[in-house]
């Protein structure tokens, strides 16, 4: 179990550490993401059209649980409307919570982090700025 | 005094009692004793931590000043250094501590505490820096 959690950790430490995505001039959608408690800060711009979101940038000062989870969100949302990125939110946290499950990367990452379980916010984080942000 | 003696609730009386005894076992041990080996397992975390190339220590440098010691990993965000020292049995306590400003003028995303005491061994801190070296070679871009 543990060596598995290492395994994990170290998998998303290689693979995602990008904590500033290229920036975007023409943003309609903005939101700002905190977990006081541990510090992690997510900065979230969407470029809607439409209702699709046709454009997406973070940046984030944030363990790489949270990192990764910002950059399978914003590959996943890019080009999708507005309905079925809040459902793929909806998987996301579903995933992470353990009441679904994948072997399907990315989404994988999500129901292996239960493997973390003190780092379930870090992953969330992304997701749920991604909500609020399409509140707006 | 008479008006301390109808307090609604219930004096938190265990704990008066548990904290009597608590000084009591300190004073039995002797401060100065549990002082000097805080002092001792903070230095050897001091001098066994900067074995590791990219870890830096937060505070006064050419001394322990207790049994605590605040250090920062480049490249390694310190709450994942903190979940790799988890798993291996070690608990420290990881982020920004409640003070960010410091961490913004320290220049870091926050710091990992090893926070050693009177029941802790010099064979625990060898363990826990170990498992930082470890963790650090696993994580360290």
């Amino acid at each position: 179990m543990s060596d598995a959690a290492r395994e994990l950790l170290r998998e998303i430490v290689s693979r995602y550490s990008v904590r500033t995505s290229a920036p975007l001039a023409d943003a309609t959608h903005s939101a700002n993401g905190e977990n006081p408690a541990c510090g992690d800060h997510v900065r979230l711009d969407l470029r809607v059209a439409s209702g699709t979101i046709t454009g997406v940038s973070y940046a984030a000062r944030a363990c790489a649980v949270c990192l990764a989870s910002c950059a399978i969100l914003a590959e996943g949302v890019a080009g999708q409307p507005i309905k079925a990125a809040l459902q793929l939110a909806s998987q996301v946290r579903a995933l992470t919570e353990g009441r679904a499950h994948t072997d399907a990367p990315p989404l994988a990452l999500f129901a292996r982090i239960r493997l973390l379980p003190s780092r379930s916010q870090c992953a969330l984080l992304p997701w749920a700025t991604l909500e609020r942000s399409l509140e707006t | 005094m008479h008006h301390t003696a109808f307090e609604a609730g219930t004096p938190p009386i265990a704990e008066a009692v548990a904290l009597g005894r608590a000084v009591e076992y300190l004073l039995d041990v002797g401060l100065d004793q549990i002082a000097a080996h805080c002092a001792t397992l903070g230095a050897h975390a001091l001098s066994r931590l900067r074995e590791i190339d990219r870890v830096q220590v937060i505070g006064d440098q050419a001394s322990a000043r207790s049994g605590i010691v605040s250090f920062h990993v480049a490249g390694v965000h310190p709450h994942d250094l903190a979940t790799m020292l988890d798993l291996d049995g070690i608990a420290v306590r990881a982020g920004e501590h409640c003070c960010q400003p410091l961490m913004d003028t320290l220049g870091v995303d926050g710091t990992v505490r090893l926070s050693s005491y009177l029941y802790n061994t010099i064979d625990e801190i060898d363990a826990a820096v170990d498992s930082v070296a470890r963790a650090t070679a696993a994580l360290a871009p």
